[in-house]
């Protein structure tokens, strides 16, 4: 393979060469400064032991499940896989009940030899010989949400090189690299933050979720402490922070020397882009700093970006958009807008905008499906040759073969993206990437009269699409119920539908509209309607026997 | 130490709570889950931090699942500050 650089190839030589340099620092409570650092050289032992280990388990190509919390066992862990040259399958660490059925989901449809939930070092040690090819399989990224229908985005290591080398190009800065955040590891953006620094040599400071939910401050604290100058997270979090922060909090953080604070893996909101610049102005928060992405674990996680500058946020106009094209309104009109930030521009794959019904390009302007092709684009998903087909090898009408369906819309306006919505049914909260059927799953095994009968969960904003809106994505539910139930029982069946979701899912609803039998729309074949049933619910046309989707939502 | 009562522990988690959630304290009421007024496991989590840093306890990050109401949380609080347990 001689020339081909993959970040397993990056690794070794740091290790060979500076094997004290740190390659991961845990750190638990930025506050007092409690940490653990792992070196270049231990982490190759390390890695090493575990790829022994590995050996005598299984045999090369085999999938092995990285239920693990952020930590060196899951670096190393990674680490050891490549080395023995089995696929890594990172995976939520068991806790609640729907993590223990989310691995054993992705646990079987990959059908994994190993499922790791600690890390045992084995005695031995073990030489990795061969260095790997690009088209040799990496690790399988499960895209979070669905537990009835898993799919697992093969990446090879060829793609990994191919997007740790964008992101480099698009972010990366000259002098001690220092890359981290909190986010979970089997996210696609948080796994990118453990590796993105090896790739350069540099450390990778990270920190478990939990402690960032807690407090959320710690995150910021942990960027200036520890001289973080790359550092991502969803908009949520950036919202969490302008909302949580006390003025004693924000006067202790210098974060001058953040260069890019990457918002991605959910819709950029304008408001907060805004409340956090802001809030974290006297802290000397750049503004430029602020880098709003696009991307999706198909094509490894980062598509496009916006570097230089700070974001770049349009008023467009409403109903042009629901027309589905993007026009700018004057920038002080203001009424009748939905303010979009601009997720910049892609320098290492091709984006088009393209009508998702004929394949047809579209025009600036116009808004279509994301395709997108390159290097990083996955070949397909694991075990599933007709979806990867559907997905992974769209032709446009101009003849062009190869690009991956992202299931985004959006469109480009001065030679920038600007994502709009989804073409899919799928939900993001918080970062996270719901299925309907699985919260509908859910909500019909609450009470026998919704048993047998349809129902459709979706996703809606908040404040009816105004300027000032938060754009974070709200979940409403629509269900069919047996029977006429007094009033006072449907609002306790509401109730109980809200902490069955809430438990099996973490997240909350934000209405719930029950509706009598054959009310939902279903196609001709008897599969949900769901953005017809979620048109008909926000414009109030269901007749329903008990709702309580905010009125705002209308 | 800081001397708590029930009605002040009450009173201080509603107002966090009706914070997190945008609304009023007088909206929610001490014996209904807070998962039916919207409370998910981000918020839940923040919930956790602001305890264990006003009242010193520790507190598990199940919390919002092991006790579901502010009625359920407010006697957890209490039985920690009363056995003297410590945050880290």
């Amino acid at each position: 393979m001689g020339t081909f650089h993959s970040l397993l190839s990056a690794v070794r030589d740091r290790a060979a060469t500076h094997p004290e340099a740190a390659a991961l620092t845990v750190v638990t409570d930025p506050d007092a400064g409690v940490h653990r650092t792992l070196s270049y050289g231990e982490l190759d032992r390390r890695g090493r032991a575990v790829a022994a280990g590995l050996c005598a388990t299984g045999k090369p190509g085999d999938r092995v499940v990285l239920a693990l919390p952020t930590g060196e066992d899951f670096a190393t862990a990674l680490l050891g896989c490549w080395y023995a040259g089995f696929v890594a399958v990172p995976a939520p660490p068991p806790g609640r009940p729907g993590e223990i059925d989310r691995i054993g989901a992705i646990a079987e449809d990959c059908a994994a030899a190993v499922v790791l939930t600690d890390v045992s070092l084995s005695t031995m040690d073990f030489q990795p010989a061969m260095r790997p090819a690009a088209e040799d399989i990496a690790l399988l990224q499960y895209t979070s949400g669905s537990t009835g229908d898993p799919h697992g985005v093969v990446l090879t290591h060829g793609n990994l090189a191919h997007n740790l080398a964008g992101i480099w190009t698009a972010f990366g800065r000259p002098g001690t690299v220092r890359i981290g955040g909190w986010l979970p590891l089997y996210h696609d953006m948080g796994l990118a933050m453990l590796l993105m620094p090896w790739w350069v040599g540099g450390t990778s400071i990270l920190m478990p979720p939990s402690v960032f939910l807690r407090r959320p401050h710690r995150w910021l604290r942990m960027v200036d402490r520890y001289d973080i100058q790359i550092s991502a997270g969803p908009d949520f979090a950036y919202a969490l922070c302008a909302r949580q922060l006390t003025d004693a909090q924000v006067d202790g953080l210098d974060l001058s020397r953040w260069t890019a604070a990457i918002s991605g893996a959910e819709p950029v909101s304008a408001a907060t882009v805004a409340a956090f610049t802001h809030r974290l102005a006297p802290a000397g928060f750049r503004p430029e700093a602020l880098s709003p992405c696009y991307g999706l674990a198909e094509s490894t996680v980062y598509v496009t970006g916006a570097g230089a500058g700070p974001p770049t946020v349009r008023a467009v106009d409403a109903a042009a958009l629901a027309d589905r094209r993007l026009v700018a309104l004057d920038p002080v009109a203001g009424t009748g807008g939905r303010a979009l930030v601009g997720c910049g521009t892609s320098g290492h794959l091709e984006v088009r905008v393209v009508d998702p019904d004929t394949g047809r390009p579209l025009a600036a302007g116009h808004i279509g499906e994301i395709w997108i092709r390159g290097g990083s684009v996955a070949g397909g998903y694991w075990n599933r040759p007709a979806r990867s087909r559907a997905v992974f090898t769209a032709v446009t009408t101009d003849g062009e073969p190869g690009w991956l369906r992202s299931g985004d819309l959006g469109a480009m306006l001065d030679g920038e993206l600007f994502v709009t919505g989804r073409a899919k049914d799928t939900i993001v909260v918080y970062g996270r990437t719901l299925y309907p059927h699985d919260i509908e799953a859910t909500v019909r095994a609450t009470a026998p009269q919704l048993a047998t009968l349809f129902g459709a969960a979706f996703g809606f904003h908040g404040s009816g699409g105004d300027i000032d809106s938060t754009g974070g994505e709200r979940i409403a539910v629509v269900h069919e119920l047996q029977g006429r139930p007094e009033p006072a029982d449907l609002r306790a069946l509401a109730g109980r539908i809200r902490s069955r979701v809430a438990a099996a899912h973490g997240v909350a609803l934000h209405g719930v509209v029950l509706v009598r039998p054959g009310a939902v729309p279903r196609t001709t074949s008897g599969k949900v309607r769901r953005s017809a049933t979620r048109d008909l619910a926000l414009a109030g046309a269901l007749s329903p026997l008990y709702t309580d989707l905010p009125e705002t939502a209308r | 130490m800081v001397q708590h009562d029930s009605t002040a522990v009450r009173r201080w988690l509603t107002t966090q709570v009706a914070r997190y959630l945008d609304t009023t304290a007088d909206r929610i009421a001490p014996h209904t889950p807070l998962a039916e007024y919207g409370l998910d496991s981000v918020i839940s989590l923040t919930l956790c931090g602001d305890i264990e840093d006003h009242f010193g306890v520790p507190v598990e990050p199940t919390l919002a699942w092991d006790y579901p109401t502010i009625d359920a949380i407010q006697r957890y609080v209490l039985d920690a500050l009363r056995s003297g347990a410590t945050a880290l």
